[in-house]
């Protein structure tokens, strides 16, 4: 399958034209020149564009491509109308299918399958959450348990588990290396 | 009287709980009732989990819609992420039959049905529409009198065609719920730039993400700027906690600025003490003109 | 039979005059009070920078002292009726209220009324008793009545008590007249960029459009043909091409055909004026296709004019200046360009009315409003019989191209009159 009909597939949730909407950049750099990231880092939203359009698959290991923070900058104003942010993000979602996906990353999911929450909550807070006359447990999948449960199931029925690497057993992450 | 459930995600309940004690009262004092959406989990954020498996996103953020859906309550949101993540998936949802049977046919294991006959609201959008600048003039009993750098997040504005508040580029409603209290809506560069925080960027690459924190605050120093507001609470944290980390990661002076959540403000000029409203628990404290 | 041809800009001026000549009647409606339309805000034409005036005045003369050419300025088309070689046309004739030809001006000295001066693209004022531009035709001055205190609510008569010459009591008048043939010359408005914000020209007066900027470098401008910018002369320059074109955000996805030149003409005659200021052009990719116009781009681009790839992203300012932020894009790198002005290559785009004039006429318009040919065969003509195209009305052009269309669709009216007299 070729790079676009990869994240096609993994963006099918935004629909073809979505993804499709790349073929239409016509390399004006109105995106870079928007983009707070790219004023700072190596990552440029235009070369990535190209890279896409012709189908070059190296840009699945550029670790640049995690250096866009979805602030929709270059989807507001690209004047082709293409669908960057959500371009990147199924481009994303590829490079995570082929394992680069860093370890900080896995462990944010990791808390999701563990507790429902990216950020779970601590001691400190607790307290906290007491002293200003709130539940010291938030209603959440923190309190009810089969809540959590249902997150479990979802994880585990898209096979996001496989995808972050999350060992049931130890509930934590497997061992495995960093691409 | 109005009620909605409140869609609470993760860095509001579990990081900074002031947000969610400010929101609530201040919403309760203009008849706006909230309820909890039990069993609600992480968005999941949209630039994050949405970056790693759009399927999960999107069953995750269904899911959380559906809670409030099958409760018949208009949901809101103190987080430019859950907005981002439950907005867009209810738009997908209603704009994309297919999508709607396949997520369907995976909560029906839950006992859960999505229908698509709720909103997803912005706390902003509560504060601008239905209590209106008005009301929040006239329940204003100790003005501020500072001048604030209004941060509006990403998601709140973006994608506008999707979001439908206009146009992103030249947006008012913060700065309008800002004078509504007193306060100066002071401008600065690059006001709309992200905090740095979002598409997993904070998780991944800290230095950077504070880089995008560092020089939004070097510009509000100069601008003149007391304290800055923000209507997302992972942007607070970034800016919040963020400063801590930017002495510590850059080792550069200290910006010491305040950070406030948009409900924390109104809620001082109602009259609520800095600790009702969690301030004093914020990373970076609060200045003379914000204790009350 | 008579022909009439509505707008009077350079298109519209050559059709008038080729039917005249060809021994036709011929009514022209111009809109505004004075015929020349946008050329005349221009001062030299790329790529040989002929001084415009030179060409247009002569035009605009001709045609007013043609003994063929029944000119109606201050007018517009009410409506149209029947076909081809005998459309019935309802026209508005407004008054100007002061005799047409050289006057001495005192009118001017003692109106208490300032507006913002439309032809100088609003840089300065004019009074609501003015003279139109400096080779208006017809010369003289005109009333503004929705600016006139006269007719506003009846408190100033001051021009009058200097100018017998002034007539309050002059009404519109709706004139009737039976033509064979229309050529349509209404031309094109520029782009509004607060249509794009994160330019910010409505937040920084260093931000100018294009067209303002022919208006500054024109000696009978605003500012005399001095390049000031916030009162003092730029030492840093920026264009940024493509503002409002080739852009679907904005609902014009068509590039605009003229503003690469046109950029490259301002920035040469700027260099003339600035000798040591840094001016470069951000652009997506050149398009010089017209004759001599890569020659010239080339003659540009040795005055020192940096042209650099990747359009302008947005502008801010850091107290001091103005800062452009793009990216080069063929060196893959964004930068920020520091700019005392920043000059926006705005589209052109369709005359707001022209869905309006369409439906009077009979006519279509496109998806981005521009009047629709017949075919690739019938360029000039439109699917209604008698009715012809001409300039920017039909899409963008530069003045040669106008003029060419004027002389084509005229040919075609000449014509199509000639088989209907027989
Ligand atoms: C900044 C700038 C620089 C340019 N520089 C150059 C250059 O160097 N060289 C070059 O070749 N071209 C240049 N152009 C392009 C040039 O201006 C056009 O090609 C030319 O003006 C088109 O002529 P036109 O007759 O089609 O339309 P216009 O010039 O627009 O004239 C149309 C006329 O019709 C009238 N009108 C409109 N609607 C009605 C109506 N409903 N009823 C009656 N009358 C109506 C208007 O008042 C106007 O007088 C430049 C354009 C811009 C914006
Ligand atoms: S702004 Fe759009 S068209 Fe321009 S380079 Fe970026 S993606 Fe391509
Ligand atoms: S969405 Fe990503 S690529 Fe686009 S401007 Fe923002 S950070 Fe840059
Ligand atoms: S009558 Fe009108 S045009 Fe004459 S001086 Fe007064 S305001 Fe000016
Ligand atoms: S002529 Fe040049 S500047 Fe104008 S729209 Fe086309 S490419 Fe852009």
């Amino acid at each position: 399958m070729s790079l676009v009909e990869d994240i096609e597939e993994c963006g099918w949730v935004f629909g073809k034209d979505t993804v499709d909407s790349l073929y239409a950049c016509m390399q004006c750099g109105k995106c870079t020149g928007s983009c707070p990231s790219g004023r700072i880092t190596g990552y440029r939203t235009r070369r990535l564009m190209n890279k896409v359009q012709s189908g070059d698959r190296s840009i699945l290991e550029d670790p640049d491509i995690w250096l866009c923070t979805t602030c929709y900058t270059c989807y507001e104003r690209c004047p082709r109308e293409v669908k960057t942010t959500d371009v990147i993000r199924a481009l994303r979602n590829v490079a995570a299918k082929e394992g680069h996906m860093s370890k900080a990353h896995r462990a944010t999911a990791m808390y999701v399958i563990k507790t429902g929450h990216a950020v779970p909550i601590n001691d400190a807070t607790k307290k906290l959450r007491k002293k200003l006359g709130l539940s010291e447990i938030p209603p959440t999948t923190h309190k009810y348990p089969e809540a959590l449960k249902a997150i479990q199931d979802i994880s585990k029925k898209m096979k996001f588990d496989k995808l972050v690497g999350f060992d049931w057993n130890t509930m934590n992450l497997e061992d495995r290396e960093e691409k | 009287m109005k009620e909605y459930a409140y869609f609470l995600g993760c860095i509001t309940p579990n990081r900074y709980p002031g947000i969610e004690a400010a929101t609530v009262k201040v919403l309760k004092k203009f008849d706006i009732e909230t309820r909890d959406l039990d069993g609600a989990s992480c968005c999941p954020a949209p630039g994050v989990f949405g970056s790693f498996d759009l399927n999960t996103w999107l069953l995750i953020a269904a899911r959380n819609v559906t809670l409030a859906d099958m409760m018949g309550l208009d949901v809101y949101v103190t987080c430019n992420g859950c907005y981002g993540s439950l907005q867009e998936a209810d738009h997908l949802l209603k704009e994309k039959p297919e999508l709607k049977d396949w997520v369907n046919e995976n909560l029906k294991d839950e006992g859960l049905e999505y229908k698509g006959n709720i909103e997803i609201k912005h706390v902003v959008e509560l504060l601008y529409d239905d209590i209106g600048i008005k009301r929040l003039k006239e329940a204003v009993v100790a003005p501020l009198d500072a001048k604030i750098g209004v941060h509006y997040g990403c998601h709140f504005l973006k994608p506008s065609a999707v979001r439908g508040h206009g146009s992103s580029e030249r947006p008012t409603i913060l700065d309008e719920l800002v004078e509504a209290t007193g306060a100066e809506s002071v401008d600065y560069k690059d006001k709309l730039m992200c905090c740095g925080a979002g598409g997993g960027v904070r998780t991944r690459d800290l230095e950077v993400s504070l880089t995008f924190t560092k020089q939004k605050f070097e510009s509000m120093k100069k601008a003149g700027i007391d304290a800055t507001i923000n209507p997302c609470a992972f942007c607070h944290l970034q800016m919040d906690r963020g400063q801590v980390e930017i002495k510590e990661k850059f080792g550069e002076e200290f910006f010491n600025m305040p950070v406030l959540f948009i409900t924390q403000l109104i809620g001082l000029s109602m009259g609520m003490s800095t600790e009702e409203l969690g301030l004093n628990a914020h990373a970076i404290p609060m200045t003379e003109k914000f204790i009350r | 039979m008579k022909g009439l041809v509505i707008g009077g800009g350079v298109a519209g001026l050559r059709a008038a005059l080729d039917i005249a000549n060809a021994g036709f009647d011929v009514y022209l409606v111009e809109r505004d009070f004075s015929i020349g339309g946008r050329s005349a805000q221009i001062v030299k034409s790329y790529p040989d920078l002929i001084n415009i005036k030179d060409v247009l005045k002569p035009l605009m003369e001709e045609v007013y002292n043609h003994g063929r050419i029944t000119l109606l300025t201050n007018s517009e088309v009410l409506g149209l009726e029947g076909e081809t070689g005998n459309f019935k046309v309802k026209i508005e004739k407004k008054p100007r209220y002061v005799p047409e030809g050289k006057s001495c001006e005192k009118c001017i000295e003692v109106c208490p009324v300032e507006v913002p001066n439309e032809f100088n693209e609003r840089l300065d004022k004019r009074k609501a008793i003015f003279v139109p531009f400096s080779y208006a035709v017809p010369d003289g001055c005109v009333i503004d009545e929705t600016n006139c205190l006269h007719f506003k609510d009846g408190s100033c008569s001051r021009c009058k008590e200097v100018c017998d010459g002034i007539n309050f009591d002059q009404k519109a008048e709706t004139i009737e007249i039976d033509v064979g043939s229309v050529v349509v010359a209404t031309g094109f408005d520029p782009f509004d960029p607060n249509l794009r914000p994160e330019l910010a020209y409505d937040k920084y007066d260093g931000v100018i459009t294009s067209l303002e900027l022919e208006r500054i470098l024109d000696e009978d401008g605003p500012t005399g043909g001095k390049i000031i910018i916030n009162g003092e002369e730029p030492k840093s320059v920026v264009f940024a091409h493509c503002i409002g074109s080739r852009d679907k955000k904005v609902g014009n996805p068509y590039c605009s055909r003229i503003c690469c030149m046109y950029t490259a003409k301002e920035a040469y005659m700027l260099r003339e004026k600035l000798p040591n200021a840094e001016i470069s052009v951000c652009y997506i990719d050149m398009r010089a296709f017209g004759k001599g116009c890569e020659q010239f781009y080339e003659e540009v681009q040795k005055k020192q004019v940096l042209y650099r790839r990747g359009v302008a992203a947005e502008v801010y300012s850091n107290g001091g200046n103005l800062v452009l932020r793009a990216e080069d894009t063929l060196l893959s790198e964004p930068y920020e360009s520091a700019a005392d002005m920043i000059v926006l290559a705005v589209g052109v785009e369709p005359r707001e009315d022209s869905s309006e004039l369409a439906e009077t006429l009979g006519i279509k318009v496109d998806e981005c409003g521009f009047f629709v040919e017949k075919n690739l065969y019938d360029p000039v003509e439109t699917e209604k019989e008698g009715i012809f195209l001409a300039g920017c009305c039909q899409g963008p052009k530069e003045i040669a191209d106008s003029i060419m269309q004027g002389g084509a669709a005229a040919a075609k009216a000449i014509g199509l009159m000639g088989r209907h007299s027989n």
